[in-house]
Order: C-alpha cells, then sequence, then structure tokens
C-alpha cells in the first residue's frame, strides 16, 4: 500500500511537471506581443550614424532622427547633415500602407513608391521598408526553437508577412528569454536567407531599453550597413510641424 | 643509339609493358580536357589589353557576356495575344535565372527526387565570407573606430586604370552550394506524364527544356524513364539550379519583364513595361488599343531603339528583341549554352528566335570543335592507313604504324590533359597534325625494315634487327629535331593557344619519335619475320620515271628552273603585301552558317552584335555627375556613331550614362521630348541618381541598372559601343584597330578631355590585339626557324651554301602559300598562322632527306648531275609517298565547319605539295647551278674514306645502308 501510494504520488509529481512545462512554453505570439510592448517612448530625438560598406565603395552619413507615436501611428523624419542634406519622412498608420517621402539635395520631396518598399534606403542594406513601423498584427508568428544569440538565451520565431506585397518571404526573429528584446533578424528573400540584422549594445536609457548598434549584413558577404546611436532623448515635446513634408522640404 | 635499340630489340617485352604503363597513365588524362572557346583562353596575360579588360570587367561586368536575341513573327503577328503569350513564357523561365527562389526551386528538386525515389546527401554550402574579408570591407575594430572614434573614412579608389596594380581575383559569384550527388539506388521508373503532372507550370517549362538537352524532347507521356535517362533528367535540373542560385543572368532587357522609367510629380522609379497584378500574373495586352499603348511606351525610350525593338523603313516597330548580360561566374559557357537552349526551344512556335553575340560564337565554335575533332582524327589515320597499305602491303606495315600514331596522339592530348592545357581551335588540330607527323616516322622505320628483312631471320636475326634499326634511327631522330624546332618556335608566341599548340606539337613529335624507335624494333623482335611471299619494297616505276624525267629536267634547264621560281617568288612576295589579317569570331565560320547569317541580319536590325567599351576618368570622385562632364561624354557616344564613323569603321551604336540621366529628366519632366537632354545642375543629376533607388543586388554601389556606365565613385564613365556587321561588310578586327585608333585620336584631340585617362578595352579588342600578335608572331616565329635550320644544315654539311639553299624549298612554298593568300584575299588568322612552323618543320625533311642523298652519291664519287639524278630513285620516292601522307592527311581539315580551318587545311597540303616540289626540283637546279660542294673537297669526293665531317657521314652512311 505504502509504495502504491508513493508510485501514486511520483505520477501525480510528474503529470504535474509536465503540465506546468508546456504550459510555461509560451506561444510565438505572446512571445512577439511582449517584445511588441517593450516601451519605445512617446517620442524621441537621436543623433545617428549611417555607415554603409559596400565592396566599390563605402559611405559614412550623418543624421539626426525624430519620431512621434499618435495612439499606434508614429511619424518619423531623419534629417541627414553629413555629407548629403537629404531628408526622409515616414508616416505608419495601422491598417495602411507606409508612406515615404525623400526629400533631395535640391531641396525638392518625392514620394517613395509602394513597388519601391523593397528598394535600398538611402543606398544602403536596409530597404525603404525597414525603416517603417512594423505592425504585429499584420505577421504570423511560429515558434520554430530556441537559440543562443551571443550567449543571450533566445526564443527564435518565423513570422511572415500576412497577404501580398511582402518586401521579405520570411523573416526569422530572435527574440530573447528573459527581456523580450530582439538580438537579431534573419531576412528571407525567394526563400533565400540573404540578410541579417543584428541588434548590440543594448542600454537602458531613461528606463528604456535601447540598442545603441543595427547591423544589417548581407549574408554573402559582399557588404554591411551599421546604424549606430551617437545618443537619444525619450519623450522630449516635438512640434507636430516638423513631421510634415513642408518641414521636410525647408 | 645502338645501345638503346639494342635494349628495345633485345628486351621487347618490358619495353611494350613501359608503352602500354604511360598511356594507361596518359589516357587517364583524355577525359580531363576541356574545351575553351573564349578569346581570353588566347590573350597574353601581360598584355594591356588583357589587364585593361579583366580590371573594367570587375567595374562595369564582362563584355563578353552579352547575348543578343532578335525576336521576329513566324507565320503570325508580332503583335498578337499568341505571340506575347509565348513570349512572357520565355522571359519567365529566363528570369529564373536573374532572381533566385531557393524555395521554389528546392521544392522542383525534391519533387523530381522523391517521385522517382531518388535520394541525395545534403552537400554543404559554399562558405560565407565574412564582409571584412572582401575588398573594401572593414574590420569591427574599424567601424568602431569609424563611429565611435576620430577615424575618418578612407575609401580605396579601385582605379581600372592601374596595370601596375594586381588582377582581381575572386570575382565569381559563386552557387549557393556544392553539386549533389544524388542516389538511384532506390529508383522507381517514373513516367513523362507523371513528371509533367507533378511539377508547378514553371517547372514544367524547365522540365521541357532539360528534356531537349537530354535528347528526350520526343519522348511520349506514357513513356517510362530509364535509369539512366532520369539520372540525366536530374542532372540536368540540378545544373540549372546551381547556375540560378549564382544569379547567372545579371541583366535581362526584353519587351516584357523590362523596365522604363517612369516619372511622376512625386516620383522617379523603374517600372515593369508589362505590368503585374497582385498575384504576380504579368497583364499582357490583349486587345489592339493595348498593344498600340504598348508600342507607345517603346517607342518613349530612345534607348530602347535597337535593344528592345527594330523598325522597318517606315518607322514601325517590326522586331523585337532581348539583351542578356551574364554574371560574371566561372561557368558562364554553361550558362550561356542553357540560355540558349531556352531560347531556340521557343523557335518552333510563332515567333523566330535568333541568339547572337559572343557567348553564341563560342558556343558554336565549341561545339563545331567537338564535331571536328570526331571528323578529322579518323579520316586523318584513314588516309594514313591507306598510305601505309599501299606503301607496304601487308598487315604489319598497316598496323604497327598506325599504333604508333594512335600512341603519340593519347599521349600528348593525355599530358595535356592532365596539366590542364585547354583545346582551343588551333590545339584542337593537333591530333591531326600528330597524325601527318608520326606516320612519316613509322614510314622511314618500316622503309628500313623491308629494305634489311632478308636479313632479319634466323639466328643472328636480332643482331641484324639492331643494326638495322640503329642505322635509321638518325634520320628519324634529325627528322624529329627539325620539327621539333619548328614547332617550338612557336612556344615564344604571345598567343597563348599557339603557345600551347607549339609546345605539344613540339612535345608530341617527341613522343611520336620516341613510340616508333621503341615500338616498332620491339614487335620486330618479339614476332620476328617468318618468310618472305613477294618482292620486297613495292616501288612504282612510272611514278619514279616521272620523277627521275622532272629531275633531269631540273639539271638540264638550272637556270630556267631557278629564274622561274625567282620571278614566282617575287609575284609572292607581291601578293604577301596584299595580305590581310584577321581574328574576328564571325569570319572564323563559313558564309552560309547560321553564325554568319544571323550575325549579319540582328547586326542590321540591331545595330551591332558585339560590344567593347571606352573607358573615360574623370579624375576626381563624383566627377560624372558633373553635367559639363556628362555632356562631353553625351557628344563623344555620338560622334562614335555618326555616320562617317559608321561607314568606315562599322561603329553602329553607343549607349552612356548620359542616356540614362536623360531618360530620367524627361521622365521627371511629363514625359516631354524636349526634355530628353542632360539637366544643367549638378544637384539635379544628383537627385535623379538617389530618387531612382534601383536595385543593386551585387552591393557594388551603384544600382544594376546604371553598373555598366559608371563605377562606384561615380569617377569613370564608361560608353559602350556596339559593333558588327554594316551594309555586308562583316564585323572585322581590322577595322576595328582602325577605330581605336580613331576614338583615341577624337580623345587626345578634344581639349575638354586633356589630361584626362582613357582606354578602349573589352571582347571585341581581345579579337583586335590578336591581329597584332598574330601578324608579330609570324614574323618571329619564320625568322626564328629559318635561322635555326641554316644553323643545323650548316653545322650538318659545314657548307654555306648546301645551309643557304636548304633554305629555298620552305622559304618558296611559304611565299608561294601565303602570296596565294593575298592575292586571294584569305585572311591571315590564328590557325593559319602557324602554316610556316608546320612548312618549316615537316618540309625541311625533304630537303634534308634530298640533300644527304646527294652527298652519299658525291662521297661515291659521281659527280653534281649524276649524284643529283642518283638520288631521285631513292629520296624522291620517299619523298613522294611522305608527302602524299601529309597532303592528304591535312586535306582532311577541308572538312571542317571553319572556314578558316577549311583554308587552313587547304593552304597546308598545298605548302606540302609546293615544299615537295621544290625539294625535289628547284633544291637540285639549284644545288646544281651554284655547284655546291655539300662539304666535300675534290679528294674526298673520289676518295670512298670518310671526311672530317662526323655527322654528314654518319648520315650519309646511314643513308647508304638504307640503300643498300
Amino acid at each position: 500500500m505504502k509504495n502504491i501510494n508513493r508510485l501514486f504520488i511520483q505520477i501525480i509529481i510528474s503529470l504535474f511537471l509536465t503540465i506546468s512545462a508546456i504550459y510555461s512554453q509560451e506561444s510565438a505570439d505572446s512571445i512577439m506581443k511582449k517584445n511588441d510592448e517593450i516601451l519605445s517612448g512617446q517620442s524621441f530625438k537621436r543623433e545617428m550614424t549611417l555607415l554603409v560598406i559596400k565592396q566599390g565603395v563605402n559611405e559614412k552619413k550623418e543624421f539626426e532622427g525624430f519620431s512621434k507615436k499618435d495612439g499606434r501611428s508614429r511619424r518619423s523624419r531623419m534629417q541627414f547633415t553629413s555629407p548629403t542634406e537629404m531628408g526622409f519622412l515616414v508616416w505608419d498608420k495601422p491598417g495602411e500602407d507606409s508612406q515615404q517621402w525623400i526629400r533631395l539635395s535640391g531641396g525638392r520631396v518625392r514620394r517613395i513608391a509602394s513597388s519601391d518598399k523593397g528598394k535600398p534606403w538611402m543606398n544602403s542594406h536596409f530597404y525603404n521598408d525597414d525603416v517603417s513601423e512594423r505592425y504585429i498584427e499584420n505577421y504570423t508568428y511560429e515558434l520554430i526553437g530556441e537559440v543562443s544569440v551571443n550567449g543571450i538565451p533566445c526564443y527564435k520565431i518565423r513570422s511572415e508577412k500576412k497577404g501580398s506585397g511582402a518586401t521579405y518571404s520570411k523573416t526569422e526573429i530572435y527574440v530573447g528569454k528573459k527581456d523580450y528584446l530582439t538580438y537579431r533578424v534573419n531576412y528571407y528573400e525567394g526563400g533565400r536567407h540573404t540578410k541579417t540584422l543584428t541588434l548590440t549594445r543594448y542600454e537602458v536609457i531613461q528606463n528604456i531599453p535601447t540598442a545603441r548598434m543595427l547591423t544589417m549584413e548581407r549574408t554573402d558577404g559582399k557588404g554591411k550597413s551599421v546604424l549606430y546611436i551617437k545618443n537619444i532623448k525619450y519623450n522630449v515635446p516635438i512640434d507636430d510641424r516638423e513631421l510634415t513634408r513642408e518641414a521636410l522640404a525647408r | 643509339m645502338r645501345k638503346i635499340i639494342g635494349f628495345v630489340v633485345n628486351r621487347p617485352l618490358p619495353v611494350l609493358l613501359f608503352l602500354l604503363l604511360v598511356t594507361t597513365i596518359m589516357s587517364i588524362g583524355l577525359p580531363k580536357l576541356q574545351v575553351e572557346p573564349s578569346s581570353e583562353a588566347l590573350m597574353p596575360k601581360d598584355s594591356s589589353e588583357y589587364r585593361y579588360n579583366m580590371r573594367m570587367k570587375q567595374v562595369f561586368g564582362d563584355s563578353r557576356l552579352f547575348m543578343l536575341t532578335l525576336i521576329e513573327p513566324d507565320g503570325s503577328a508580332l503583335f498578337s495575344k499568341e505571340s506575347f503569350a509565348l513570349l512572357n513564357e520565355l522571359v519567365e523561365e529566363v528570369e529564373e535565372f536573374r532572381v533566385f527562389n531557393l524555395d521554389i526551386e528546392e521544392k522542383r528538386l525534391d519533387t523530381i527526387c522523391s517521385l522517382a525515389s531518388v535520394t541525395y546527401t545534403d552537400s554543404d554550402s559554399v562558405q560565407q565570407v565574412d564582409s571584412s574579408e572582401k575588398e573594401g570591407g572593414l574590420s569591427d575594430e574599424m567601424i568602431d573606430s569609424l563611429l565611435l572614434g576620430d577615424t575618418q573614412l578612407q575609401n580605396d579608389y579601385y582605379d581600372v586604370f592601374d596595370l601596375e596594380a594586381p588582377l582581381p581575383t575572386d570575382i565569381y559569384v559563386q552557387p549557393i552550394r556544392l553539386r549533389r550527388d544524388y542516389q538511384f539506388d532506390s529508383y522507381s521508373p517514373v513516367t513523362k506524364a507523371m513528371l509533367e503532372q507533378a511539377l508547378d507550370q514553371a517547372g514544367f517549362r524547365q522540365l521541357q527544356t532539360v528534356l531537349s538537352r537530354t535528347g528526350l524532347d520526343d519522348v511520349g507521356g506514357t513513356h517510362s524513364f530509364s535509369e539512366e535517362q532520369y539520372r540525366a533528367i536530374v542532372n540536368e535540373f540540378e545544373t540549372a539550379f546551381l547556375l540560378k542560385s549564382t544569379e547567372a543572368v545579371k541583366l535581362f532587357m526584353n519587351p516584357v519583364s523590362g523596365e522604363d522609367i517612369v516619372g511622376t510629380k512625386e516620383s522617379l522609379t523603374p517600372v515593369d513595361l508589362i505590368e503585374e497584378d497582385e498575384q504576380g500574373t504579368r497583364l499582357l495586352p490583349q486587345t489592339d488599343e493595348e498593344f498600340t499603348t504598348y508600342k507607345q511606351r517603346l517607342l518613349g525610350n530612345p534607348v530602347f531603339e535597337n535593344t528592345i525593338y527594330s523598325t522597318d523603313e517606315e518607322g514601325k516597330i517590326d522586331s523585337l528583341a532581348m539583351t542578356i548580360q551574364l554574371q560574371v561566374i566561372e561557368d558562364a559557357d554553361a550558362a550561356s549554352r542553357y540560355l540558349m537552349d531556352v531560347i531556340t526551344k521557343y523557335n518552333e512556335k510563332e515567333l523566330r528566335f535568333l541568339p547572337v553575340g559572343i557567348p553564341v560564337f563560342e558556343r558554336y565554335i565549341q561545339e563545331y570543335m567537338a564535331r571536328d575533332m570526331g571528323l578529322f582524327l579518323p579520316l586523318a589515320l584513314l588516309v594514313v592507313i591507306m598510305t601505309f597499305l599501299l606503301n607496304f602491303r601487308m598487315f604489319r606495315g598497316v598496323a604497327l604504324p598506325t599504333l604508333s600514331v594512335v600512341l603519340s596522339i593519347i599521349w600528348t592530348m593525355g599530358l595535356m590533359g592532365h596539366i590542364g592545357i585547354p583545346v582551343t581551335m588551333v590545339v584542337n588540330i593537333l591530333p591531326t597534325i600528330l597524325v601527318a607527323v608520326g606516320s612519316s616516322y613509322s614510314i622511314h622505320l618500316f622503309n628500313q625494315f623491308l629494305h634489311d628483312r632478308s636479313e632479319l631471320r634466323g639466328g643472328a636475326a636480332r643482331q641484324n634487327l639492331v643494326r638495322s634499326m640503329t642505322r635509321i634511327s638518325t634520320t628519324v631522330l634529325l627528322a624529329a629535331l627539325t620539327t621539333f624546332i619548328g614547332f617550338s618556335t612557336l612556344s615564344i608566341n604571345q598567343v597563348v593557344s599557339l603557345r600551347h599548340f607549339g609546345i605539344f606539337s613540339a612535345i608530341g613529335t617527341v613522343f611520336a619519335c620516341i613510340i616508333s624507335l621503341l615500338l616498332i624494333p620491339s614487335v620486330f623482335s618479339l614476332f620476328p619475320e617468318k618468310k618472305t611471299n613477294r618482292s620486297d619494297n613495292m616501288q612504282n616505276a612510272h611514278l619514279r620515271s616521272i620523277i627521275e624525267k622532272g629531275g633531269r629536267f631540273a639539271t638540264n634547264h638550272a637556270r630556267g628552273v631557278v629564274i622561274l621560281s625567282l620571278f614566282i617568288a617575287v609575284i609572292g612576295i607581291y601578293g604577301l603585301t596584299r595580305i590581310n589579317i584577321e581574328s574576328s569570331p564571325v569570319t572564323q565560320f563559313h558564309d552560309d552558317s547560321y553564325v554568319v547569317t544571323s550575325d549579319s541580319h540582328v547586326s542590321r536590325k540591331l545595330d551591332g552584335t558585339v560590344t567593347f567599351n571606352l573607358m573615360i576618368d574623370s579624375g576626381k570622385a563624383g566627377g560624372v555627375k558633373d553635367p559639363e562632364f556628362l555632356k562631353h561624354i553625351d557628344e563623344t557616344a555620338k560622334w562614335i556613331v555618326s555616320q562617317k564613323n559608321r561607314d568606315n569603321y562599322n561603329l553602329l551604336a553607343s549607349y552612356s550614362f548620359a542616356d540614362v540621366i536623360k531618360r530620367m529628366n524627361k521622365a521627371m519632366n511629363a514625359e516631354d521630348d524636349a526634355f530628353y537632354k542632360l539637366p544643367t545642375e549638378r544637384s539635379v543629376v544628383e537627385d535623379y541618381i538617389m530618387l531612382y533607388s534601383g536595385e543593386d543586388r551585387n552591393s557594388s554601389g551603384v544600382p544594376d541598372t546604371m553598373e555598366r556606365f559608371v563605377d562606384p565613385h561615380y569617377r569613370v564613365a564608361n560608353i559602350t559601343i556596339k559593333t558588327g556587321t554594316y551594309n555586308g561588310r562583316p564585323y572585322s578586327t581590322k577595322v576595328l584597330l582602325e577605330s581605336v585608333s580613331a576614338i583615341n585620336d577624337y580623345m587626345n584631340n578634344h581639349n575638354f578631355f586633356e589630361g584626362m585617362k582613357h582606354t578602349v578595352a573589352g571582347q571585341g579588342i581581345n579579337y583586335a590585339v590578336l591581329n597584332r600578335l598574330v601578324a608579330r608572331g609570324q614574323v618571329v616565329t619564320i625568322s626564328l626557324t629559318l635561322i635555326i635550320i641554316f644553323g643545323i644544315i650548316f653545322f650538318l654539311f659545314k657548307d654555306i651554301k648546301a645551309a643557304l639553299i636548304s633554305l629555298i624549298p620552305i622559304s618558296f612554298s611559304i611565299i608561294f602559300v601565303y602570296g596565294t593568300m593575298g592575292f586571294l584575299d584569305i585572311p591571315l588568322d590564328l590557325p593559319k598562322s602557324i602554316i610556316a612552323a608546320i612548312t618549316i618543320g615537316i618540309g625541311i625533311d625533304d630537303t634534308i632527306h634530298m640533300l644527304k642523298t646527294i652527298r652519299t652519291r658525291l662521297l661515291e664519287g659521281l659527280p653534281l648531275r649524276n649524284a643529283i639524278l642518283a638520288s631521285y630513285g631513292e629520296a624522291g620516292m620517299a619523298i613522294v609517298y611522305t608527302s602524299v601522307a601529309l597532303i592528304f592527311g591535312f586535306s582532311v581539315l577541308m572538312l571542317s565547319q571553319f572556314k578558316v580551318i577549311f583554308y587552313f587545311g587547304w593552304l597546308v597540303a598545298m605548302n606540302m605539295t609546293a615544299t615537295t616540289i621544290a625539294a625535289l626540283f628547284i633544291l637540285p637546279a639549284a644545288a646544281y647551278l651554284f655547284n655546291v660542294s655539300f662539304g666535300l673537297s675534290k679528294e674526298s669526293k673520289t676518295a670512298t674514306v670518310r671526311s672530317s665531317n662526323k655527322v654528314a657521314d654518319m648520315l650519309t652512311e646511314n643513308t647508304a645502308s638504307e640503300r643498300g
């Protein structure tokens, strides 16, 4: 009888542990939701450097960026200061295509056609689409494993855009198991892994975890582009008029 | 020599085993032989043109890899639903080589494998290289320093004009993985219908191409593929997969998926000529109105004229066109062959596709070379077998010389395979030449055997055989030495394939000599002659009578013969001055061949088929964006295609960065034709470049569509120039060289370009450079060989007169043949440039044979005239027999698919005839007229004792013993 009791207790404990384990395994959607909910500030101003390393030529560009949220919509503007005076304006709104404009060196402003979202942004390895907001509900997610990125345990999540017109056929997002921060993204085009974005040098600035360095690298070794945040201030007042086409043209 | 022959005769088995062993080792190299049709294989790697081309290739792409296709209606309207549906299918099939979709291609491979239970183990991916290891890559430390420190960004400028800089290596785009090894152990047969049903629509199209490439296109739906057939199909799909993974098509301009620049008030963007719906289905024009709109779009972009469409005399579009530029990949030839198969597959339907360009030339060169190789060798062998049969009339007399010739070919070609020497059009002739050369050594040895056969039976047979073979071996060695020297002089030629030909024909000569000396005596020793059934040495009394009469005539009228020869030579020299040098690929083919007819037609419709480049260095980064610089580039491009240059130099089209900017300016100004001009402000040019935001698939720093016009620093502009057949005059390297001079003159006299570097480079220039090298190589080869031959004869006879007259037959025949070429307007080209070396190398044998026989007779005390006449019965007959073998052996080349090889065969055959006639009649006449003493004093002529000239005596001893 004693043995039966022990066996029964063992079964109960095993069952409990199994169920706990199953329930502790988070779904891809919930991981991405937590990832999405990480504070990014209502607004920010920052100074950045873009380093483009290509086979034929390397470029270093400096720019200032400011961005402001309105609900879930976001407007961002990037104003280059060196060596060009070009600018870039992005309007993102849930359920709508991102709108983008470019300010040319002569001051003229041109709209980026939606068919050009997969074209290089500022001659870098980022695409125009990469500088737009990524709305969580526009994608499907699937947890495909757990791996370590630079020693940080991460969930590996496969993501595909719903509907047609995706710039990438799929992405694999590596989200930290502890902090739900994004550490790496693998980009696939035509089923082929073509680029990898690595987010490094995380710092907590004004309580907001911030990756200071974003490196987009081609998998064939033919170049990479590095975005480096020299400084950033969150939740600063930004006049809405600074985030318009007129302001971009100035 | 006696010791060696003694060893061969006394130990025949080890010698034969040695021959077998070497033959086995060499034959392993045969499958390794690679055919190389490219002109790059011919170019000297240290020439400035080659280096410019290689450096240019990395920046502006490879001008060799352009393939144009003219599309004409064939029993259907050009602008019809059916035609465009067909065209769309073709474009979609080619597009898969431009934009690689791993998912689709992997799925397709998996489908064909799983259907037949074919398995595979995953091959390794090609190792990805860290960008820091690539040219222009930066290390992480450097990136940190640039971002966080004070380090200023320094760009390493890749100077296209720096010829001293090392040539770029690793310029090839690699496939995504290594080739898979598929296992067919569990193969379950699959029918064609099953395969067709299992594949997606694009896969079905690919299957049609694969079946046509594997020769299975005629099988019915119920046909069940054998394992071997299915293996071929899977391998073809694998080949296509690997090529697609390199995105083998770098640029694809076509009337369906081609891009136009469209400007709106707000944007400037590349758009497809025919748009796609959301599912990616192309919305092909259906109605007359839609076709009219489409045609207007084509006509709206001047760059499309003669690149995407061509018009009739009324300005109406009557044909379309596609341009494919291949990626710089190692397997570019395989890619161009596959794509040609794709294109021509659609020829059986409503449209007619005519692909042209260097890849097409090279494909035909490769195919024709293979056909020639398959034809020449057996036919040349047949000819010499017939000669052996006529001469010896016994089994061994045919089998042994034939075997000896075959072995020398296996040894030579096998060695080339082992070393990795490519087979070019010139090298392709080598086996035929070895047949001709090798057969003469065997004839010498066998003749000696026949002569001495009565002594080769009984107890002392082996000793007698050693003595007999030793007697003739010096003659064989001397003949081989002179031929070796003749061919070796080509090894200093700057043209790589001529150098290869020179080296390996010389080595082949040595092989043929060694094999003859080892094989024939060892077989004689192993299988001695049992009995004689017929009289020795079949001599043709009638032939003998003819040449003896000729000899008498030559000596009776020595002065007349020499004067007549001089007269012919003077006329020949005049003809020689009229000779043209030509290396263009089109002229290599027969006039009625596809290559020539299509090139002429397409060139007329699309303004040329071959491209080359004019590169101009603005001198500073961003200099190309300067409107003033662009204006002068535009003017230069227009000047290049001026009527005068079209008429004089076949310069038919030119494209530059200015054309791109002009098109953008027009697009940004509401498609107003008045704005098809260059902007006057630099900022506008910069804006257009930034706004265009085209793809940069290779991360070069310049959008792909602009890559062939400007370097990543916007410092060097590249004008692409097209040439081809014009007004019935084919693209000619001679004319091209003149055009390069004209372009250089224009650039040097243009004030704006003063101080700016410029150069002309590209595939077309490669061919033109070969012209110069061919001419230079001819002079060096002929001079050097004549000097060496003169030295050898002088060394042999110690008589300057003998040495001088020994040059008469070969000089006469060279002048005669080259003069004929000049009069008949047969251009001198790469294959024909080896005629002189062949003439001297092989032709000198006749001279030596004749001279040493005359000397033998002189030694016997005969007066010069009698000595000459007595030589005809012996040397004369041998010369005629070997010459007949050579003449008919080389005549086989007249069956070549190439016009140049046809003429080569004809001219060499004529040359051999001229050499024979000169050796038999002009040489004795000259010897008699100038009373040549052959190094013999009066006393030695009348005495039977040996003179002090040991080498000559050794020869004459041999001749005497040959004669018996």
